[in-house]
């Protein structure tokens, strides 16, 4: 009887002491400390992620964290160039540290030259990191999709699956992608064609919103987007990660896998291994089958690295490969099919839902092969030499005669080739690199596709030089670049479909910037950023010809005006001048980050309505490229709020203003006003696992400034001037998602589950930036399953 | 070992220079002209009376330029008052030699084409195309009656519907050609 009573009690006091001591326990300790060079200077602007919590060290590379219970917590401090900071603290008093981020230059992720050393210089700029954690809450979706959580990052569609990035209203060839340091050579000219990359390789993906034409060349007029990939000083354990997930609206799973580690003869070597597989089906909105939208892909990579103190190599190969459905009814063969569609609302084929792909459907496969090294040159710095080679291939199919749909409508090859060359050093102040880059593509269409080619074969030669130089003093940060380019281009094209031609062109181009960063006090920061850069138009631009199922329209490029020839010399360059004023405020419990620009860009490439031809389909409207003076001035900002300690609150936004000046008109594809609220309650992070819930609510305005609206039916007689669209802007909408997870320890190991469910109110709606909203609507709910377990063994 | 290293380092970056220099010397032959496949060049409508000579509806893309000019249509001659012709379809794709009977094709795909027929204007009652396995109109013949004098114009669609044919014109699918023929019954006043 006692005993019970003792048991009885003591399950009592269990019970109660365990919630009170939590309750009792003071979460008063506050952890402090100075981010330090390894000169000894102060780094201000450091990234400090303590728990889950991140502030950014102060001008004099302080910072602190308050309110903080007894127990171990994660730490990590990063900052751009540096190598990253990562320790286990223990803290059961007020504790104060001191922490010296080594130059990167001792680690192989220096040799990723346009990787990380390179990001050095988008200091000024303004610039936006998805981290690891933030990244999983997308695992199993597309690089497009996850990029849309930046501000000012929105994506062009192609129906639920493909999506292509957008910053600050440029895409295309007006961006570029950097895949683990290798700048990506895809098919990113046409509208339809989202980056061929598995964002399952990356460990964190950084978008720099102003122009960095001066580090990576005319591609990155707009912008660029940094896929970064885990630094391979990290494998020398062994290790792992193990992803899953699930998704109820196409049914699909997602698997992906990493392994890595060391070898036992040598601790410079390690390896890594990579693969992801993904099948869905048909997507389905609330009221019907999204025919056709299946996806299927099998992606995989691996690295071998050696690394020592003053010099290292890498070798990375990676192979994507992915087979797409677009949306059955999206293929129009006349004006009048596309005007039924559009008027009717509703796809007209709409099948049981089902995992095969059928046309039109598009085919892609892109191999890279990197090989990279770096030595370090006593007195004068780092050298880094780094070679990438890529062969991309893309293969689209449609709804064709006798047997002609298993035949490609189009097939290309893109083999390109880049060798960079820098040299990074330090130098009574001025850090800074100078480097050269070289690349050459070879794109030609594979014969045999039974229908002349939508862009003709050419053959491209870059040659690059840049400098850019930074210099910190007190409060102040500066950076400056100057970069000279050179392009061959020799496009390889019939006149008629009879006369072979091989027109070329040569393209001189300059592009400078400037940035400065001022700490105001030890929580406010001002960015001032200006950049001029230049881009020659891509041979999809000069030289398109042909009829788009897609868009049911007649394309001609720029050397094709009114049906002729034009001569070459009509062709300008494209000339973007973006000034960015940045603002970045961090309080303990709030921060906040806004960005303002303006964008003036001189002969900007956009397709020009230009009349109707009549063909054995019927009527279809023609386009032709051409050139305007542009203007694209906008506002984006982020907010973070720790309402309470368990409670926080994040909120984006991004508006855009854009203006074709000399037509007085509007621009076709500018994202409409968007913003972003969310609500989380976490548990504290006193506990053993984390627990978390997410409420966000994601709302679109309607696009008030879109192109005026011509039905197709009416473009065969339209004679305006002014861009149009076969439909109008669809409304505004507010959609409501929610997202619960658990982290749990598995004795080393961790294993974490989440659940988030997607347009809960299974909401009708169609999105302006959709090219698919012609047809049918977005999808309904959708909820994710995710499982992660990491296996990595840590010291 | 650290020689070793260092040989293979610098053997590395020689394998490098050498890889990419070589590749970037590969270059391409002359790519030939496509031709178009699947095009439609020519569309001839031949109706026969019972007696007398046919009449042809043709277009004729004598530039290849996919674009229907008007003095690319000719039609023969009137049609005759209350008569009924026999009117049998032809598609060739001239631009390939040899050229291509598309009509052929289309026969092959039955259970996924429909021709479409409108007129507007015409005394012209379109019956009795012929059907697919499915009992489906296919249209590839058909029989045309005229009735009264009048002037107008005839519409010749062929729509491609795989998976989805339910023998309702238009229906569901695509245009795969649509041509237009000027036509008088009788000889118009």
């Amino acid at each position: 009887m006692l005993q019970m009573r003792v048991l009885v009690l003591a399950l009592f006091s269990f019970f109660t002491v365990l919630p009170l001591s939590s309750a009792a326990q003071d979460c008063v300790n506050s952890f402090s400390g100075i981010v330090k060079e390894k000169s000894g200077d102060p780094l201000p602007g450091a990234t400090v992620v303590l728990a889950g919590k991140s502030t950014v060290a102060d001008a004099d590379g302080k910072f602190r964290f308050l309110n903080l219970c007894p127990g171990t917590l994660q730490l990590s401090v990063n900052y751009v160039g540096y190598r990253n900071f990562e320790a286990s603290v223990n803290i059961q008093r007020d504790t104060v540290i001191t922490i010296t981020l080594t130059d990167d230059e001792t680690t192989l992720q220096e040799v990723e030259i346009v990787g990380n050393t390179e990001a050095k210089s988008g200091l000024t700029n303004s610039s936006y990191s998805l981290s690891k954690e933030e990244l999983e809450h997308f695992s199993g979706k597309s690089l497009g999709e996850a990029l849309k959580r930046v501000p000012g990052v929105s994506a062009l569609q192609t129906g639920p699956a493909i999506f292509k990035p957008v910053i600050d209203g440029l895409h295309s060839q007006r961006i570029l992608i950097l895949n683990n340091g290798i700048r990506q050579e895809g098919q990113q000219w046409g509208i339809e064609h989202a980056p061929e990359i598995d964002p399952f390789i990356a460990s964190e993906i950084k978008v720099v919103k102003g122009s960095e034409a001066v580090r990576y060349g005319s591609d990155a007029i707009g912008g660029v987007i940094i896929v970064d990939t885990p630094p391979m000083h990290q494998a020398q354990k062994f290790g792992g990660e193990l992803n899953a997930g699930v998704f109820s609206n196409n049914r699909m799973g997602v698997f992906s896998g990493l392994l890595e580690g060391g070898f036992k003869n040598s601790e410079d070597i390690s390896w890594r291994l990579q693969s992801s597989v993904k099948k869905g089906g048909d997507y389905s909105t609330p009221d019907y089958v999204l025919s056709n939208t299946g996806v299927h892909e099998l992606n995989f990579s691996g690295a071998l690295a050696f690394r020592q103190e003053a010099r290292g190599a890498e070798i990375y190969f990676s192979s994507f490969n992915t087979e797409i459905g677009i949306l059955r009814a999206a293929h129009t063969g006349s004006l009048e099919d596309f005007d039924n569609s559009i008027r009717n609302q509703k796809p007209w084929y709409i099948e049981d839902f089902t995992y095969t792909i059928n046309a039109p459907r598009q085919k892609i496969n892109h191999q890279l092969l990197k090989v990279s090294a770096f030595k370090k040159i006593t007195g004068v710095g780092t050298l880094n030499i780094l070679y990438g080679g890529q062969f991309n291939q893309r293969k689209e199919y449609d709804i064709r005669r006798a047997g002609r749909t298993g035949k490609p409508a189009m097939s290309l090859d893109l083999f390109s080739n880049i060798l960079d060359v820098s040299l990074d050093h330090t130098w009574r102040g001025l850090t800074g690199s100078i480097g050269i880059n070289g690349t050459y593509k070879d794109n030609s269409n594979v014969p045999g596709t039974g229908i002349r080619p939508l862009i003709p074969n050419y053959q491209q030669l870059n040659g690059g030089l840049f400098i850019i130089e930074k210099y910190r003093k007190d409060k102040w940060l500066a950076e400056a670049g100057l970069r000279f380019d050179h392009q061959y281009l020799k496009v390889i094209t019939f006149i008629n479909n009879q006369d072979l031609v091989k027109p070329t062109f040569n393209f001189n181009y300059v592009s400078g910037s400037l940035g400065v960063s001022y700490y105001m006090n030890d929580f406010a920061r001002l960015t001032s950023h200006v950049g001029v850069s230049m881009r020659p138009p891509h041979v999809s631009e000069l030289y398109s010809e042909g009829l788009h199922h897609g868009t049911a329209s007649i394309e001609y490029g720029l050397m094709n005006q009114n049906g002729f020839q034009t001569d070459q010399s009509l062709i300008k360059k494209e000339i973007s001048t973006k000034f960015t004023e940045g603002f970045q405020l961090i309080r303990k419990t709030f921060s906040l980050e806004i960005s303002g620009y303006l964008n003036h860009i001189s002969n900007y490439v956009f397709l020009k309505p230009t009349g109707t031809a009549l063909t054995i389909r019927g009527y279809f409207p023609v386009f032709n490229y051409q050139q305007t003076e542009a203007i694209l001035t906008g506002i984006d900002g982020l907010m973070h709020w720790d309402i309470s300690r368990n409670v926080e609150y994040a909120g984006t936004f991004a508006y855009l203003y854009a203006r074709d000046v000399t037509n007085d008109d509007v621009l076709t594809f500018i994202p409409p006003a968007q913003m972003e609220h969310a609500l989380t309650w976490h548990q504290p992070t006193r506990k053993k696992y984390e627990i978390f819930i997410t409420v966000s609510a994601p709302v679109a305005f309607k696009q008030t400034r879109a192109p005026k609206t011509v039905y197709p039916l009416d473009a065969a007689s339209y004679e305006g001037d002014e861009v149009f669209d076969f439909a109008p802007a669809p409304d505004g909408y507010i959609l409501l998602n929610m997202e619960a997870g658990i982290k749990l320890p598995v004795r080393d190991h961790s294993l974490s589950i989440t659940l988030e469910g997607e347009n809960l109110t299974n909401a009708s709606y169609r999105v302006y930036m959709n090219r698919l909203r012609y047809f049918a609507d977005e999808p309904g709910t959708n909820f994710m399953l995710r499982l992660k377990y990491n296996f990595h063994s840590h010291e | 070992m650290k020689n070793v290293l260092n040989l293979k380092f610098n053997r590395l970056v020689l394998v490098l220079f050498v890889v990419s220099i070589s590749l970037m010397a590969s270059c391409s032959d002359d790519p030939e002209a496509t031709n178009e496949e699947e095009v439609i060049t020519t569309v001839v409508v031949t109706l026969t009376p019972a007696e007398g000579d046919p009449v042809l509806l043709t277009w004729d893309d004598a530039d290849l330029d996919a674009v229907v000019d008007e003095s690319e249509i000719n039609v023969s001659a009137n049609l005759e008052i209350s008569k009924t012709y026999t009117a049998v379809i032809q598609l060739l794709n001239k631009s390939v030699s040899p050229e291509v009977d598309i009509t052929k094709e289309v026969a092959k795909e039955a259970e996924d084409h429909i021709f479409c027929f409108t007129v507007t204007g015409a005394n012209i009652a379109i019956t009795n195309r012929n059907t697919d396995s499915n009992g489906l109109p296919l249209g590839i013949t058909s029989t045309w009656t005229t009735t009264t004098l009048s002037s107008g114009t005839v519409t010749v669609v062929l729509r491609h519907q795989p998976g989805v044919k339910t023998g309702d014109c238009p229906g569901a699918g695509d245009t795969d050609a649509s041509i237009t023929f000027p036509v008088n019954v009788g000889v118009p006043a």
